[in-house]
């Protein structure tokens, strides 16, 4: 059972692999967009991480209602992992756009609606993981951070809604061609893969770990450096 | 710095940043992995004193003498 499980991680993370090495050439390949030239190729990494950062916290706010129902450690421990993935694609998100606007707008940021609350976005799930940090009994920590977990979320139906209704400087993708479009969806699916995996990792990883209450100061740290719980 | 230029720095930096963190998981899972394969097991029944694990049996040998 325990080779199978260990078999079937190692298939799992080499056909992300494969997905992902697949995209790419595929993103090399699609033809130049004729308005926005190479930059549009960023497009097939800036959406779907933008996709799995609201995925990502959606599992925050589903794992933290959990936890608040049913006050299982489990369920922190898996949004904990949900929120680490919701910064780093928020990172990228970040970071792309920016890249996108400087040779599109010439400026590195605008304060457009989209741009500004996924900069929300990030800044909440940033703070999500630093109260985390500083919250050094276990219990109390899962309690103030499931509550945090489903007050976050909310700023994601108001990205979604910023989208929607308001005025903003972000291009449409009606000028994608067919070919641009299938390399967006292999990117879809293997930044999906590689997020989903991800969380997977990082919650077997505090199971394994189990909860702790951390020292307030001092050296005291979990036995695995770099993961504080 | 030509578009491509910036295009491929983005690319590469935003792929540096993910998978950085998944082998920095990967690799805290495998350490975790490896320090629970050389903590030994704890005993079963803690022995607190007073409670009854800590209590000495008569060897049954003297019940019947």
């Amino acid at each position: 059972m325990d080779r199978w499980r260990k078999w079937s991680v190692y298939a799992y993370w080499g056909l992300t692999l494969l997905v992902l090495g697949f995209g790419t050439v595929r993103a090399v390949l699609a033809p130049i967009d004729a308005t926005w030239g190479p930059i549009q190729k960023l497009l097939y990494l800036h959406l779907p991480v933008a996709a799995n950062t609201f995925i990502a916290a959606l599992i925050v706010c589903i794992a933290s209602v959990g936890y608040i129902s049913g006050r299982k450690q489990k369920w922190d421990d898996l949004a904990h992992a949900a929120a680490a993935m919701t910064v780093l694609n928020g990172t990228v998100l970040l970071i792309t756009g920016m890249f996108w606007a400087k040779i599109s707008w010439g400026q590195w940021w605008t304060w457009s609606p989209r741009m500004t609350f996924s900069l929300i976005l990030w800044v909440l799930y940033a703070v999500y993981l630093l109260l985390r940090a500083r919250i050094h009994s276990a219990e109390r920590r899962a309690v103030v951070s499931s509550i945090y977990g489903v007050v976050a979320f909310l700023d994601v139906p108001l990205l979604y809604l910023s989208v929607k209704l308001l005025p903003d400087v972000h291009p449409t993708s009606s000028g994608m061609t067919p070919a641009m479009y299938s390399t967006l969806w292999i990117w879809m699916v293997g930044i999906t893969m590689f997020s989903l995996g991800t969380i997977a990792l990082r919650y077997e990883l505090a199971q394994r770990l189990g909860p702790r209450d951390t020292a307030p100061v001092g050296p005291a740290r979990p036995a695995v450096a770099g993961m504080a719980r | 710095m030509t578009d491509a230029h910036a295009t491929l720095l983005a690319f590469l930096g935003s792929f540096g940043l993910l998978a950085g963190y998944a082998a920095r998981v990967a690799i805290a899972r495998q350490q975790a992995r490896e320090s629970k394969l050389r903590t030994p097991e704890p005993p079963r029944a803690e022995r607190r004193p007073g409670s009854a694990v800590m209590t000495e049996q008569k060897p049954r040998s003297t019940i019947n003498k």
